[in-house]
């Protein structure tokens, strides 16, 4: 039994005069100490199946269908309490701006200690303590004196270290992380990564990394999901996608990652176009408009996800009649 | 219009805004609307109780005709307002768009004034000058104008600075424009929803001024019927003729309601970010 | 926060003695000579000019401030036009009486406006919200001498359960001086209670729409944790800062109350000094009352620093 499995997820914002169909009939799994690149546009649907899983999408968001199970517990059966136990404790979270998630009033280790104080049984003075003790494990130094200090006094690699040490705080067997380093200098987005590499090898904790990058992922993920309209259109082991990408999307996007040996400055153009409005999705395949291989029976045919490989699937016309 | 059309999705906001086109069509009219001349004076009909025929909201001190009076009154309260506002708005956006365009020291000193204006509250201000003036229409008119040019002026200020740093002023600049243009074109579109719900939160506030001021006896002087001059009547006569000044408030309460109310909504409807 | 505290202190000085300078210079202004309208039109061109003589206004303006402001460290704030008695003492002596009022008229505001407000935002568009929106604005709207005149008529006249006009000193008589206290304060708090409601409603909804209080689901916490240490102690902070802009604004309803009640506070001196037209009591008391409001937002201001730390940065 996988760690996470999202089966069949469909979630909708249902504003009052439209409905923006924000994830579609997501699939995917996540075994214990695995992690999982989930990657896309801003837009495809990603941070929503994030929030989706932790059950806090914003009104007027609404999980339409599907399932949600850890370790075989469907998550949407859950009580409110019961969810705020899984939050946190069993799923944990890091989020892209790590100065807006810190409460600027409160300083930075009451609120890791707010953690402990919510999922176990200690006195404050001891979950003080503890979060100092998390502070100094993700690299802080002076963690005492720091962790009175305030978020804006700390440097945007130090916060998001405070983040991740909130994550850590009750040994989560899922960290999700939407974009941690988007918002860092290269030198400090390698040390988060290690981080992070190091939380699944010393606690053992499998995570689910989204991005919009190709390019962070590739050295800390096992696996990679391409979503695009909110759907998946390729899945695979990292070094299968990397080799024969086959969604005419996952190429473009491993096309526009600068090359390890040619000039840096060089970028290659992105993939023209704008992903489909949510609210009104085409009929066919919803790539469609961007692709360079679009056939007239691409705009009518809605294709489905099949296997080309060993857990390599893509939802692409040019490879659904090889497999009938 | 689109604006009327969005409009409409504000049930609320279109009832108030049609209450506020009532109550000033109510004081255009209002010599064909009131059954009696507000200031004739009947003593055979002194406090004629609520709902007496011919008089249906009674009668004063006086035997003047209550709805009459209260009718008329809508005059006073409506145009000091709006000529409160008015001067405000001109004063202080004048000030604003100065302290704005020039920068630097006038700037500063500038806005620094407003901001010591803006820690004397509105009444206390208005209170200073009609002391000074006397009471009447003209110094609650300037009384009020005074006190809330503060609030323009930075309202104008924050405007033209913003759109000062723009890049296409700076080409607009480049290009020759003139200030006078510039204003025309590029700050005052951008500020327009900002003002005028401004504008329509400071007729609110005028009307409930002008009724403070004349309740303390320094707004419009008799005979002249104002709401704020009735409800000072009124509360002396609190027992022989309560209508007096229960209508009087109500009639405050509904009009500052009306355009509170479409000043909310106004506010909905021109800034979506601020959905309530 | 020491060294801050002082640095704000120091910047007070400048804006006090700037507004001395716009209280001076914004009633010369005002067009028309003063004595004549003191005495009125009727009057002796040699009166006026032996009563310009006496009060010193035929020097020249900037002697005639000095001369003001000189006066002022020491607590002199000249003499009133009619009676020509000392302005400090009078003012003085209506302070315990508008204090009273406006900390009762207060509490009682946040009372009703605090509660209800912080219920409203955190259920936004809730059948209470909508009920607390309409009142609100409704509230907003009242003419806070219409509110009192009602609650004077309906509470200490027809039902005679308080007195509804007068003061007694409260070392004079505690419990009279609190019966006297009740209709004035509920009026002034009925009134300031749906402003203190509607700006706590809206920095409810910002704070929760803070990405920190998301993510403080996300770790799990408590309900009640996350509305109290990250939903209304940001929220109370933003309310503060709120409040101490609009505080000269909040109390100046009191000047009305204080009339309508025949509450003997230093509202009614000014509105005498007005309607007298009093030119020095005027001045006097509308620096008074400004340097007062200055006062609080300065303490907001403090207060403010006190329980944000971002803001000292600055």
């Amino acid at each position: 039994m996988p760690l996470l499995e999202v089966d069949d997820l469909e979630a909708a914002f249902l504003f009052a005069d439209r409905t923006v169909r924000a994830v579609n009939g997501v699939s995917f799994a996540v075994e214990a100490g695995e992690i999982v690149g989930l990657i896309g546009e801003s837009g495809s649907g990603k941070s929503v199946t994030v929030q989706s899983i932790l059950r806090l999408l914003p009104s007027p968001g609404r999980i339409v269908r599907g399932a949600i199970r850890l370790n075989g517990v469907n998550l949407l059966d859950l009580s409110r309490e019961q969810m705020r136990q899984v939050r946190g404790r069993r799923i944990a979270m890091v989020v892209q701006d790590a100065l807006a998630a810190l409460n600027p009033v409160i300083p930075i280790g009451e609120q890791i200690a707010d953690v402990f104080l919510a999922h176990t049984q200690v006195k404050r003075q001891t979950a003080w303590e503890k979060a100092v003790g998390m502070l100094r494990r993700v690299g802080i130094s002076a963690a005492e004196e720091r962790a009175r200090h305030y978020a804006h006094e700390f440097s945007g690699g130090m916060q998001q270290r405070t983040v991740i040490a909130a994550a850590l705080a009750c040994t989560p067997e899922l960290i999700i992380a939407d974009e941690p380093t988007t918002a860092l200098d290269v030198t400090v987005q390698q040390q988060i990564l290690a981080l992070l590499q190091q939380a699944r090898s010393e606690l053992g904790s499998a995570i689910l990394y989204i991005s919009h990058d190709l390019a962070v992922v590739t050295h800390l993920c096992d696996r990679i999901l391409i979503m695009y309209a909110g759907e998946i259109v390729e899945q695979g082991p990292t070094r299968t996608l990397f080799r024969s990408p086959k969604h005419p999307y996952t190429q473009g996007l491993l096309a526009s990652i600068p090359s390890l040996h040619g000039d840096v400055q060089e970028y290659l153009p992105a993939i023209p176009g704008l992903p489909p409005n949510a609210a009104a999705l085409p009929t066919g395949c919803r790539f469609a408009a961007r692709c360079t291989f679009v056939q007239e029976r691409c705009r009518a045919h809605h294709p489905e996800l099949v296997s080309v490989g060993s857990h390599h699937a893509v939802r692409c016309i040019l490879y659904e009649a090889t497999t009938p | 219009m689109d604006f009327l059309k969005r409009l409409r999705r504000y049930p609320v906001a279109l009832a108030a805004g049609l209450c506020i086109l009532a109550v000033v069509l109510t004081a255009l009219f209002a010599p064909v609307l009131a059954p009696y001349d507000p200031d004739e004076m009947d003593t055979a009909t002194r406090f004629a109780p609520l709902g007496t025929p011919g008089h249906w909201l009674g009668t004063d001190e006086f035997g003047r005709d209550i709805l009459s009076r209260i009718i008329y009154g809508s005059r006073v309260s409506l145009l000091v307002a709006f000529t409160a506002v008015a001067v405000a708005l001109a004063a202080g956006g004048v000030l604003g768009v100065l302290a704005g365009f020039s920068g630097g020291v006038a700037d500063v000193l500038l806005m620094r004034l407003m901001d010591l204006l803006f820690a004397i509250p509105a009444l206390m201000v208005a209170l200073g000058v009609v002391g000074l003036l006397g009471p009447s229409a003209f110094s609650v008119v300037v009384a009020l104008g005074v006190a809330y040019t503060p609030l323009f002026a930075r309202i104008a200020r924050s405007a033209v600075v913003g759109v000062r740093s723009a890049a296409y002023i700076e080409a607009a600049r480049a290009m020759g424009a003139s200030p006078a243009r510039l204003i025309r074109c590029e700050v005052l579109p951008n500020i327009l929803p900002i003002l005028l719900v401004q504008v329509t939160a400071s007729l609110a506030w005028g009307i409930l001024d002008e009724a403070s001021l004349g309740f303390l006896g320094l707004g419009v002087q008799p005979p002249t019927s104002s709401w704020g001059a009735m409800l000072t009547t009124g509360r002396q006569y609190m027992y022989q003729a309560p209508s007096i000044a229960l209508f009087a408030g109500a009639a405050v309460l509904v009009v500052v309601f009306a355009f509170n109310l479409f000043g909310d909504g106004l506010r909905d409807l021109l800034d979506p970010r601020s959905s309530r | 926060m020491l060294r801050y505290t002082l640095y704000r202190l120091l910047l007070f000085v400048p804006l006090l003695w700037g507004l001395s300078v716009v209280v001076f210079v914004y009633i010369h202004l005002i067009p028309g000579d003063p004595v004549q309208a003191m005495v009125g039109a009727s009057a002796s061109q040699e009166f006026v000019a032996q009563l310009r003589e006496e009060f010193g206004l035929n020097r020249p303006l900037l002697v005639q401030y000095v001369d003001w402001i000189s006066g002022l460290p020491a607590g002199d704030l000249g003499i009133t036009f009619r009676s020509r008695q000392p302005i400090a003492p009078l003012l003085l002596a209506r302070i315990p009486a508008t204090l009273q009022l406006a900390l009762a008229g207060l509490l009682i505001a946040l009372l009703v406006g605090l509660p209800s407000g912080i219920l409203a935002g955190l259920f936004k568009n809730s059948p209470f919200d909508h009920l607390f929106s309409i009142l609100s604005l409704a509230g907003y709207s009242m003419p806070l001498f219409w509110l009192g005149t009602l609650l004077m008529v309906w509470l200490g006249v027809s039902w005679k359960v308080l007195p509804s006009q007068g003061y007694v000193p409260f070392t004079q008589d505690p419990l009279k001086n609190l019966q006297y206290l009740v209709l004035p304060a509920v009026s002034l708090g009925l009134g300031l209670g749906p402003y203190i409601g509607r700006m706590a409603r809206a920095a409810v909804i910002e704070a929760l729409q803070e990405q920190y209080v998301n993510y403080a689901h996300a770790k799990g916490l408590r309900m009640r944790t996350v509305v109290n240490r990250y939903v209304l102690r940001n929220a109370m902070i933003s309310l503060l800062v709120v409040f101490g802009l609009n505080i000269g604004f909040l109390l100046s309803g009191q000047i009305v109350i204080e009339e309508l009640f025949n509450w003997p506070g230093a509202g009614r001196l000014i509105v005498r000094a007005v309607l007298e037209r009093d030119y020095f009591m005027i001045q006097a008391s509308v620096l008074i009352y400004a340097s007062i409001f200055l006062a609080i937002n300065l303490l907001v201001e403090l207060l403010h620093a006190y329980l944000d730390p971002r803001v000292q940065l600055k």
